[in-house]
């Protein structure tokens, strides 16, 4: 264990931005009561909302790394994400027509009991993350730790063809 | 293009992380956090909709028991009130604003305010303010006092700061 670092973080008393964004920190259990609530038919909504923010990120972090290639954007979103304690994001594959990305110890196992909402909202992060990066883009989860039990959850994000 | 975790930040000094997790947890605890922006709350309370006030307020409820619960393991504070002032303090330095107890009275009534709170500057900041006054019925609850809470200052409202006053049920211990 060590000390929470980032770059790019700034703190005074009480407020915390990162890259000029405020920030909190929170209970992950947020995403699950408030999803529990909604009930059946929360996952379309948790992925519109995590694409929203998935793209609003992408956005800021583009605007202050400037990354020169796709590659090295995907690497900039698996930092954050995983410096932001959603679990380890790692690049898998990166191409312009699709993106693999892995997530070991996803944040949704660390939650009494685990559910699904979190990968939902994951889902959602990644096509927000996907759409910027591949201009459109669709997510699939290949392989998931909640519910297959599978060591890893995996997101492949692909470029949509044009119509 | 940078190693994670590795160059110069030591503010959050009440926050450790699992490098090898990449999870972040209140230091001392297994009460883990993660990253949102103000908005990304404001959004994720469409899941209730509007007019949820209450189911708002459970929420936080929820998460303010949790976090008091991990705090009073952790800490151990001898009186609730150092123990309310402990969980206030670490509200203030996950970013929540700076949340201060400014009147307490045992069992009988507290008064909190909340400088530069999250929802200032956030369209459909109300949310937040029920996440907050949730959060902070949950403390007291884990600290044994039932309460409602009233918000009677609020940045929405073009007022310096949230003020939360919280009157106790009569024969509360």
């Amino acid at each position: 264990m060590k000390n929470f670092k980032m770059r790019g973080i700034n703190v005074k008393e009480g407020v915390i931005d990162l890259y000029g964004e405020r920030i909190v920190l929170l209970p992950p259990d947020l995403i699950n009561l408030l999803s529990s609530v909604y009930g059946e038919g929360a996952k379309s909504l948790l992925v519109f909302l995590g694409k929203k923010m998935g793209r609003r990120m992408s956005e800021t972090w583009e605007e202050h790394l400037k990354p020169k290639t796709l590659e090295q954007l995907t690497n900039i979103f698996c930092q954050f994400m995983s410096t932001g304690g959603w679990g380890e994001f790692e690049p898998d594959k990166v191409t312009e027509e699709e993106i693999i990305v892995k997530v070991k110890y996803n944040i949704a196992i660390e939650i009494d009991p685990p559910t699904k909402y979190i990968c939902y909202f994951l889902n959602g992060i990644l096509s927000g993350f996907g759409e910027f990066a591949l201009y459109r883009a669709t997510v699939e989860e290949l392989d998931c730790m909640v519910d297959e039990k599978k060591d890893n959850c995996s997101f492949v994000i692909k470029k949509k063809e044009e119509e | 293009m940078f190693g994670r975790f590795g160059l110069l930040y030591k503010g959050l000094k009440e926050i450790t992380v699992d490098s090898n997790k990449s999870h972040l947890y209140l230091k001392g605890t297994k009460l883990p956090l993660i990253i949102l922006r103000p908005q990304d709350i404001v959004d994720l309370g469409e899941l209730v909709g509007s007019g949820s006030e209450d189911i708002l307020i459970w929420i936080g409820k929820t998460i303010g028991k949790a976090l008091c619960k991990a705090v009073q393991e952790k800490d151990k504070p001898s009186t609730r009130q150092k123990l309310i002032d402990t969980v206030v303090k670490y509200l203030t330095n996950f970013g929540f604003g700076t949340v201060a107890i400014d009147n307490y009275l045992e069992a009988q009534e507290v008064t909190i305010s909340v400088k530069e709170p999250l929802e200032e500057k956030v369209e459909g900041g109300q949310v937040i303010s029920l996440l907050y006054n949730g959060i902070l019925a949950g403390i007291f609850a884990e600290s044994g006092l039932e309460a409602e809470g009233v918000q009677t200052k609020s940045v929405l409202k073009g007022d310096s700061e949230d003020v939360y006053q919280f009157k106790f049920e009569e024969g509360a211990k």
